[in-house]
C-alpha cells in the first residue's frame, strides 16, 4: 500500500464524516460569535439598567444606595428640624412607593452633615426624580440654574414662581420635565419624565401645599 | 434549493439540475478541485466534468448526502486528472504534501499489499478509525486528507492555532498507523 493509495480510500468515507467536517465548521465559529455578541449585548444591557444604582438614583425595592440612605418620616422631621426650615417633598411621603435617600459629597450617616435629599419614583408610565437642597451648604446657590436658563415658562404654583422647561427623550420616556423653584430655603429641582406634560404640574400641585 | 428537489430535478432529467446544482455546490467543488489541481482552468473543467457524473450516476443513484456525493465525485476526478499530467508533483499545492504526510502512516517496509486488501476494505477501516476519533479531530482529519486544505486554512476554520493542527493531525496519523497494523495491513 502506498501513501496515494491510502489518500484515494479517505476519499470513499462516509459521506456523513464529510459532511461533517466542512458544513459545520462555519456554523461553530457562527454560534461562537453570535454567543459573544449575545453576551456582550447583555453585559451592555445590565450596565444601562443598572446605571440609576450606580450614579445613585434609587430603582424600586432598593435600600441602600451607593451615595446616599434610605430615610424614613421620622428622619425626615430630624432633618428639618437641623436644618430650621419645612421640606416640602415630605408632602409626597405616602403616596405609592416613594423613596427618599439624602446625599453628602461623601456619605456619612450623621444626619447633620446632610444637606441633599433625593426623592425618586417610578411607574410605569412616569418617573420622578428631584433633588432637595437645604442648608447652610447651598447658601450662594441660584435658582437661575443650568435648567431655568433654557426655562420655556414661568409659572405660579400657588404663589410659588416655578421655571419649567422641556428636554428631549430621557429614560425611555419621550420627554423629561424639569420643573426648579425655592420654596422656605430650599432649592428644588424637580424632573419628571414622562409623555404627559400635565404630570409635572399634577405633582407639583401635591408639593407645595 | 433544497438536496432533495436538486435530485428530483435529476430524476427528471431536467437541465435546471446542473444549474442548481452550480449555484449550491459549485464553489464547494471548485475548491476540492483547486485544492488539489491548483490550477483554475482544470478544476473549473473538473468541476463540469462533476456535474456531468452526477447526471450520469442519478439515477439510479440517490445519494443521501448530496454534498459529499459531489465532492467525491469532484476528488476522484481531480486525481484522475492529476494523474493525466504524469506527475503528482507538478500538481503543486497542498497535495505533495498531504501524500508525504500520509506516507508516514506506512512503515519503510515495502510489501506490496495491494493484491490482499481491497481499496473497500480499507475505506471501512478508515470508516471505524473516524468514528473512534473526537469530532474535532475527525474535522481536521477530513479538512486535511479529504478536503487537501492548508493548514492555515484549517487553523483559520477550525479557529485554532497552526502548531495545534499540526500536532493533532500528527498524532491523529500515528493513531492510524496502529490501527492499520492491528488491523492486519502491512504497511
Amino acid at each position: 500500500m502506498n501513501a496515494e493509495k491510502l489518500f484515494e480510500a479517505i476519499g470513499e468515507v462516509d459521506d456523513k464524516f464529510i459532511k461533517e467536517a466542512k458544513e459545520n465548521n462555519k456554523g461553530i465559529i457562527k454560534i461562537i460569535k453570535i454567543i459573544s455578541l449575545s453576551a456582550a449585548c447583555f453585559l451592555v444591557f445590565c450596565i444601562i439598567i443598572n446605571i440609576p444604582n450606580f450614579i445613585g438614583y434609587s430603582a424600586e425595592g432598593g435600600d441602600i444606595y451607593r451615595n446616599g440612605y434610605l430615610i424614613n418620616d421620622i428622619t425626615l422631621s430630624a432633618i428639618e428640624e437641623n436644618f430650621e426650615g419645612k421640606l416640602i417633598a415630605k408632602n409626597l411621603i405616602g403616596q405609592n412607593d416613594f423613596e427618599f435617600y439624602c446625599k453628602t459629597e461623601e456619605f456619612s450617616e450623621d444626619e447633620n452633615t446632610w444637606y441633599s435629599l433625593l426623592y425618586s419614583q417610578y411607574n410605569k408610565d412616569h418617573n420622578v426624580i428631584m433633588h432637595c437642597m437645604f442648608g447652610e451648604e447651598i447658601e450662594g446657590w441660584k435658582v437661575d440654574s443650568v435648567f431655568t436658563k433654557k426655562a420655556t415658562q414661568t409659572v405660579s404654583i400657588k404663589g410659588t414662581d416655578v421655571d419649567i422647561a422641556k428636554f428631549e427623550p430621557s429614560l425611555n420616556f419621550p420627554y423629561t420635565y424639569y420643573a426648579v423653584f425655592q420654596y422656605d430655603g430650599a432649592i428644588y429641582d424637580l424632573r419628571v419624565y414622562s409623555e404627559d406634560e400635565d404630570k409635572i404640574y399634577e405633582i407639583l400641585e401635591t408639593l407645595i401645599k | 434549493m433544497d438536496d432533495k428537489k436538486i435530485i428530483e430535478l435529476y430524476e427528471l432529467r431536467s437541465n435546471k439540475a446542473i444549474e442548481e446544482t452550480g449555484k449550491k455546490y459549485g464553489k464547494y467543488c471548485y475548491t476540492i478541485a483547486y485544492n488539489i489541481l491548483f490550477n483554475a482552468s482544470d478544476s473549473e473543467e473538473t468541476v463540469n466534468d462533476t456535474y456531468l457524473g452526477a447526471w450520469n450516476c442519478i439515477p439510479p443513484q440517490y445519494p443521501v448526502v448530496l454534498s459529499s456525493f459531489l465532492g467525491k465525485i469532484t476528488r476522484r476526478l481531480s486525481i484522475d486528472k492529476l494523474r493525466k499530467r504524469n506527475s503528482v508533483k507538478r500538481g503543486g499545492g497542498e497535495l505533495p504534501a498531504v501524500i508525504s504526510e500520509l506516507s508516514e502512516c506506512l512503515s519503510d517496509e515495502k510489501h506490496n499489499t495491494e493484491n490482499v486488501v481491497e481499496g473497500n476494505l480499507l475505506t471501512e477501516v478508515i470508516n471505524k478509525f473516524l468514528s473512534s476519533l473526537k469530532k474535532e479531530e475527525r474535522k481536521v482529519f477530513l479538512l486535511r486528507y479529504f478536503y487537501t486544505e492548508s493548514i492555515k486554512n484549517i487553523s483559520k476554520q477550525m479557529n485554532f492555532s497552526e502548531s495545534k493542527v499540526k500536532s493533532m493531525l500528527f498524532r491523529t496519523r500515528n493513531n492510524l498507523k496502529n490501527l492499520l497494523t492491528e488491523e492486519g495491513f502491512t504497511v
